[in-house]
């Protein structure tokens, strides 16, 4: 609970960031939304004071204080000019969805909590990277250091630092390391990503089909199972799904677009896959919205991504061994026909395993074609998370890993941190359910 | 209308079910293998380790586990999230002043310390055992 209470400062000033630059007519979307800005920032602002040396409880509450009062100032003097959302039909079985969603969401929370008493450390990668690497951090000098360098034995000492920093800044503010920090973390983080997928859906395509996302992701066993585990997958998909939310909701508003910016450069600083996904969010902003969309999703995008890149540059002491040492030897993996069947075995298995057979998300997802059909047209949101997909593809093309090791340790998770986008992109693209007779009738005397 | 809630509630229906299920499968891990990567249990283990040896900097580790294969990776990597922010070495490639052994089986943990050139500082059980740097 306490970690909890540490925690909730960044949330605020999360949402106000929220509400003054996207002002959404969803609670659900502004509260789940301000929760992972305000992880982001006060992440990449406790790493700063790491960085310089003066991280302690009395600095990092002294600058989220500061930060706090800021935006409170803007917070107050701003008038939010509120999106007025499309109206949609409340068919007449609603109130099914409703409780559906309600029971799954508490089947959701027994799932976790057996999880969490069976694992209450998480899995291998959460005590060998993640929580291992926020120990250093929130260790101070000079044992923050060994969280950057692999010369002490840490594993991956460049992969970027929004989860090991933000749970070191929780233990920093508590005053020890316990083990319910991380726990909490990636549950808080699972919960919005529900919350964002339901919100931005239900805005744009209506509440039932909102719901109805929300369901298909339950019923996802492949992201479900690792709401637990305490790996960095489920914060990187929930920054790629709000940002690709916030671009589909931004009618290319400067601010909302800048938001999805930040989103996309905070997905950087949670893992390196953020960084093809800001490029293709980039490339899809010029495309739809021309330079003016891109400049804004750049700007929104520059601090995180300057962040990360001056960690990469100046403190990371030693590289990933992952790419082959010469063109040639890349091209040879290239050319090896074996090395493309068993990545697209791989793919296939990781599509596969995301649900049971008889509900899976797939047939869930075919269902709702059928029964409702398609109406927007805004099917070019599906790139930047396939365009993900294609990246991660390549990767393990030229991989110097073994490629059987690198697929079995990693391409299942590759799939389900793009997996909430996908549903997104298709849900949207999903007609609602027409108006009937009585509902035109109410929706005019309102 | 009629297409659109018999999808829906066959959706809704079939996704509740899989969530049972997902929980079914959670409840089985929970009581078949627990804590599977030893994290929780490395840390009680090495608790009373921590009173012992330096708050920070480098701390050799000493196992009678392959540190090549499965289960001395496990094994070092839960205790080396046990120690930290220590950050723990292989005694073959650094020799810091203190260390930590890490054994899976009973044996004599003074000899397998001197044959690393360290003196055993205390046995703190369950295979956990605190050495420091042997004097000449």
């Amino acid at each position: 609970m306490l970690d909890f209470l540490a925690m909730v400062p960044a949330f605020i000033l999360g949402w106000i960031v929220v509400r003054l630059l996207a002002p959404l007519r969803s609670w659900v979307l502004q509260i789940s939304l301000g929760v992972g800005l305000g992880i982001g920032i006060t992440s990449s602002v406790y790493f700063l004071l790491v960085w310089i040396g003066i991280a302690n409880r009395v600095t990092v509450l002294s600058a989220e204080i500061v930060l706090l009062a800021v935006a409170a100032v803007l917070f107050f003097r701003s008038k939010p000019a509120f999106q007025t959302p499309p109206q949609f039909a409340k068919p007449s079985w609603i109130w099914a969805l409703r409780g559906a969603l309600i029971l799954g969401v508490c089947i959701f929370a027994l799932d976790c909590s057996e999880g969490l008493t069976a694992s209450p450390g998480g899995e291998y990668d959460a005590a060998a990277i993640w929580n291992l690497r926020a120990r250093y951090l929130a260790a101070g000098a000079p044992a923050w250091k060994y969280a950057v360098s692999d010369k002490t034995g840490t594993n991956h000492p460049g992969y970027p630092l929004l989860t090991s920093g933000f749970i070191a800044r929780t233990w920093t503010l508590i005053g020890d390391t316990r083990a319910s920090t991380p726990a909490v973390f990636g549950l808080t983080f699972a919960v919005v990503t529900f919350g964002v997928l339901f919100g931005s859906v239900s805005l744009l395509a209506g509440e039932a089909i909102g719901m109805l996302a929300v369901l298909v992701l339950l019923a996802s066993e492949g992201f479900v199972s690792q709401a637990t585990a305490q790996y960095a997958d489920i914060p990187l998909s929930y920054y790629l799904l709000s940002s690709l939310a916030l671009l589909a909701l931004s009618e290319w508003s400067p601010p909302m677009l800048a938001l999805s910016g930040a989103f996309a450069g905070f997905a950087a600083w949670t893992k390196n896959e953020g960084w093809p996904f800001v490029a293709f969010v980039c490339a899809i902003a010029l495309w739809r919205g021309g330079r003016r969309a891109l400049a804004w999703i750049a700007a929104g995008a520059a601090f995180p991504l300057v962040l990360t890149l001056a960690f990469k540059l100046f403190l990371v002491e030693g590289r990933e061994g992952m790419f082959p040492a010469t063109a040639a030897a890349a091209l040879k993996m290239i050319v090896t026909g074996g090395r493309w069947g068993e990545i697209i075995g791989s793919f296939v298995g990781s599509f596969w395993t995301l649900g049971f057979p008889w509900a899976h998300p797939f047939l869930l997802m075919a269902i709702l074609a059928w029964a409702f059909g398609f109406a927007r047209k805004q099917w070019w949101l599906l790139l930047p998370p396939l365009g993900l997909l294609a990246a991660d593809f390549g990767i393990y093309l030229i991989t110097a890993n073994d490629l059987t090791w690198h697929l079995n340790t990693s391409n299942n998770r590759v799939v389900m941190q793009v997996w909430p986008a996908i549903l997104f992109s298709f849900f949207i693209m999903l007609r609602p359910p027409a108006i009937t007779a009585p509902a035109v009738k109410r929706a005019k005397t309102r | 209308m009629i297409r659109a809630s018999i999808g829906a509630l066959a959706v809704a229906v079939l996704a509740l079910l899989a969530s049972m299920s997902s929980y079914k499968v959670s409840e089985q891990v929970a009581l078949k293998s627990p804590d599977p990567f030893r994290i929780a249990d490395s840390e009680v283990r090495f608790a009373p380790t921590l009173a012992l040896i330096p708050p920070s900097g480098v701390i050799g580790y000493i196992t009678d586990m392959p540190v090549g294969e499965r289960t001395g990776i496990i094994a070092l990597m839960s205790t080396q999230y046990a120690v930290a922010p220590r950050a723990l070495v292989a005694i073959e490639t650094q020799k810091p002043e203190w260390a930590v052994g890490n054994f899976d089986r009973q044996g004599d943990y003074v000899a397998l310390g001197l044959a690393a050139g360290y003196r055993l500082v205390r046995d703190c059980g369950r295979g956990a055992v605190v050495y420091r740097k042997a004097r000449q």
